[in-house]
């Protein structure tokens, strides 16, 4: 017995001894480090080359690709976020960029993680995980920097900690909203120093406006449009389906197409009127030749209507008008497609003009934009010559869009892993086993500790809005970097209380915040519509099959048969073929 | 002796096979719909003025919405009021009324006019 115990105490130490000397070393190399914050591109080089820290993992977990690698990566990997199916290779699953290596392409379809955003279904994501870590960018030993919507719930938020800690067993872990890293990006390699921003993310599923004041994520204006590029590719799908030629079953042909010819009009009354001529006037009509997957891998605008293209010859074409840019229009004018929705111009003003009246010209001149649809040509012209003529004469616009839109939140990681303050804002695998996805959640859910604040009638700086018990902390250390607070658990159960005492004596008066439900519920009508809408469209299809020549609705059965294997758990009403 | 007394003391309900059955893979994963997610979130009791992720839905806009053609794309100063389809000149109001009833239903769908009282 005396033995046995003999045996444990010194490995005890020993990891007493290895925890403590841990700790001193990093707090030696926290109080070495330069305490000038302010990160110059040159600084951070050397503050990277310093950081001691496990290699880091940057994850731009998008809805429709995901955005991976290491920080030591010059770009990151951008790899589908899906698992996709073909027609031609029955018994496969294309798992993330395995789809590089099927020949055609043609009658796609997807199995999307995210809905909305948000990641639901985690027998699809978790594969395209395994797939990632595994062959993209190993993930053992190492810190992870994630990125997550704004308001990602709670139950998300859980199974993502089991995931990433108890199965991949990762070292610690940051999870992040993309603008954050975006506006971080931005404030230190664009504008040099930390000025009021807003950041416009218009992504797959849907466009946030999000305006940063003091570095801080301001809340009460943050705005999302629910359209993104996801409703752009369907509608355009939809619309040449009605128009010319049946292509219901070809998203991903689709996509490509409107990645091709689509653009942003400058002058949309202007590009109407000459999409309306005939002959040599239209000078917007194109024709676009559709992929083969024999000859032609990649479908492409024509050039030339009358030089002969050899390739082309017996392609199927479309013929491409208005659509090339009524479609990315519903960005602007989500209403042309019924959903009442202000535009993402008329956003960014409604966001200006919800937050305190001082920062409003300030955040005029730092306009973010960021997102695959801000790769539309004639995009950040569009934006810039709305808001010129939405805004005050005298303030000055400036819109900035990045060289890579859609990898700029993954470089923003990229630059924040170099950072000595990554270290703080990092959840460790040893908190989360002491303390659980409770602790997690409330450190990567800077909503919770937002400023409550005003309405748009009345915009004033909300400083007094905010329980005097928590602002009156001596020791409440907030972080600048994304305005997290850093708050003690008794301070935090205090705050909690004092919370719920504030909701107790304000539960009585709380007219307007039952017309808020009405509103969200109509808003949530309104979403559904939109999702019923494409099953109408089938429905209707179904019974002019005649008409449309319809194969995809014979198939539908076939689909029962696939091989389940690797989702024993699987519900095949998620196989759809289009972006749902 | 030693060997004894630690026979004796070892917790008999201590498996020594057990393996924790979260680290296996074949866990089965509440799968709940964003949906469901989104109105047990709606359901929770919110602090007033609280902004959460229904709240920041962006709000309609006060422009009314312009009118284009069902048919074209083009701009459509008329509507036709059996089929409530828009039109943009004569030649497509021809082609419009030779469409079966779920076409026409089905233009008003992509337009997201497809409900009654719309």
């Amino acid at each position: 017995m005396s033995l046995s115990k003999g045996d444990e105490i010194p490995e005890k130490r020993l990891k007493i001894e290895r925890t403590y000397s841990n700790r001193s070393r990093s707090d030696k190399t926290r109080s070495r480090r330069p305490t000038t914050e302010e990160l110059s591109p040159s600084t951070s080089k050397t503050n990277k080359e310093k950081y001691a820290g496990p290699p880091i993992l940057i994850l731009d977990n998008g809805a429709y690709t995901a955005k991976i690698g290491v920080s030591s990566d010059e770009s990151a990997k951008i790899i589908p976020n899906c698992i996709m199916k073909v027609k031609s290779e029955r018994k496969r699953f294309f798992i993330g960029n395995q789809i590089e290596e099927c020949r055609d392409l043609s009658g796609l379809y997807y199995l999307l993680p995210c809905e909305k955003g948000f990641t639901v279904k985690w027998t699809v994501q978790k594969p395209v995980w395994d797939y990632m870590f595994n062959n993209v960018s190993h993930i053992e030993d190492k810190g992870v920097i994630m990125t997550q919507p704004i308001f990602n719930f709670k139950t998300i938020q859980e199974i993502t900690d089991e995931i990433f800690f108890e199965e991949y067993e990762i070292k610690s872990m940051l999870r992040v909203n993309p603008c954050d890293l975006a506006k971080y990006e931005y404030v230190n390699r664009v504008a040099g120093k930390n000025v009021p921003c807003i950041v416009v993310d218009s992504g797959f599923s849907y466009t946030t406006v999000v305006p940063y004041i003091d570095g801080k994520k301001y809340y009460p204006a943050t705005r999302r449009i629910n359209v993104g590029g996801k409703m752009l590719t369907n509608y355009l799908k939809e619309i040449i389906s009605y128009r010319q030629l049946h292509v219901m079953d070809e998203t991903y042909v689709i996509n490509q197409v409107k990645e091709d010819s689509c653009y942003v009009s400058s002058n949309f009354k202007e590009d109407m009127r000459i999409a309306g001529l005939h002959g040599d006037a239209n000078s917007i009509v194109k024709s676009y030749v559709l992929p083969d997957f024999n000859n032609i891998r990649r479908g492409y605008v024509q050039e030339s209507k009358g030089a002969a293209d050899h390739i082309a010859e017996g392609c199927q074409i479309l013929r491409l008008n208005n659509e090339r840019f009524t479609v990315p229009e519903l960005l602007f004018h989500p209403s042309d497609i019924g959903i009442e929705s202000v535009g993402i111009a008329e956003c960014i003003v409604k966001c200006i003009h919800a937050c305190p009246e001082k920062e409003r010209p300030h955040l005029a001149k730092h306009i973010v934009l960021m997102g695959g649809n801000c790769n539309f040509p004639g995009f950040k012209e569009r934006v810039y010559f709305d808001l010129r003529s939405y805004l005050p004469d005298h303030w000055s616009v400036n819109v900035h869009k990045p060289e890579n839109p859609i990898t700029f939140a993954w470089q923003g990681g990229k630059s924040l892993s170099a950072d000595p303050k990554l270290k703080s804002l990092f959840v460790t695998k040893e908190q989360y086993e002491e303390r659980g996805t409770a602790f997690t959640y409330e450190r990567f859910s800077d909503w919770l500790h937002a400023e409550k604040t005003c309405n748009e009638e009345n915009p004033s700086p909300t400083i007094e809005t905010v329980p005097s018990s928590i602002l009156n902390k001596s020791n409440l250390t907030r972080f600048d970097l994304f305005g997290k607070h850093e708050v003690e658990s008794e301070e935090l159960s205090e705050s909690l209380n004092a919370n719920s005492t504030d909701k107790l004596s304000k539960e009585t008066t709380s007219d307007s915040k039952t017309d808020g439900a009405d509103n969200s519920k109509d808003n949530d009508s309104s979403e559904s519509s939109i999702v019923g809408r494409d099953i109408d469209v089938h429905q209707d299809d179904d019974s002019n099959k005649a008409k449309f020549k319809s194969s995809l609705f014979l198939e539908t059965n076939e689909n029962d048969s696939f091989d389940t294997h690797c989702f024993s758990s699987y519900d095949f009403n998620i196989f759809s073929n289009s972006f749902v | 002796m030693t060997e004894f007394i630690k026979s004796e003391i070892r917790p008999v309900f201590k498996a020594t096979t057990f393996q924790h059955t979260s680290k296996s893979n074949n866990k089965k994963r509440a799968w709940k719909s964003l949906k469901q997610i989104i109105s047990t979130e709606r359901s929770l009791q919110w602090p007033e003025n609280y902004v959460h992720y229904s709240s920041i839905n962006a709000p309609p806009s006060f422009k009314p919405a312009e009118k284009f053609s069902d048919l074209s794309g083009l701009p459509a100063p008329y509507t036709d009021p059996q089929t409530r389809l828009r039109f943009a000149n004569k030649e497509e109001y021809g082609t419009l009324i030779g469409l079966p009833m779920d076409i026409t239903a089905g233009y008003l769908a992509l337009r997201g006019a497809s409900s009654i009282v719309g």
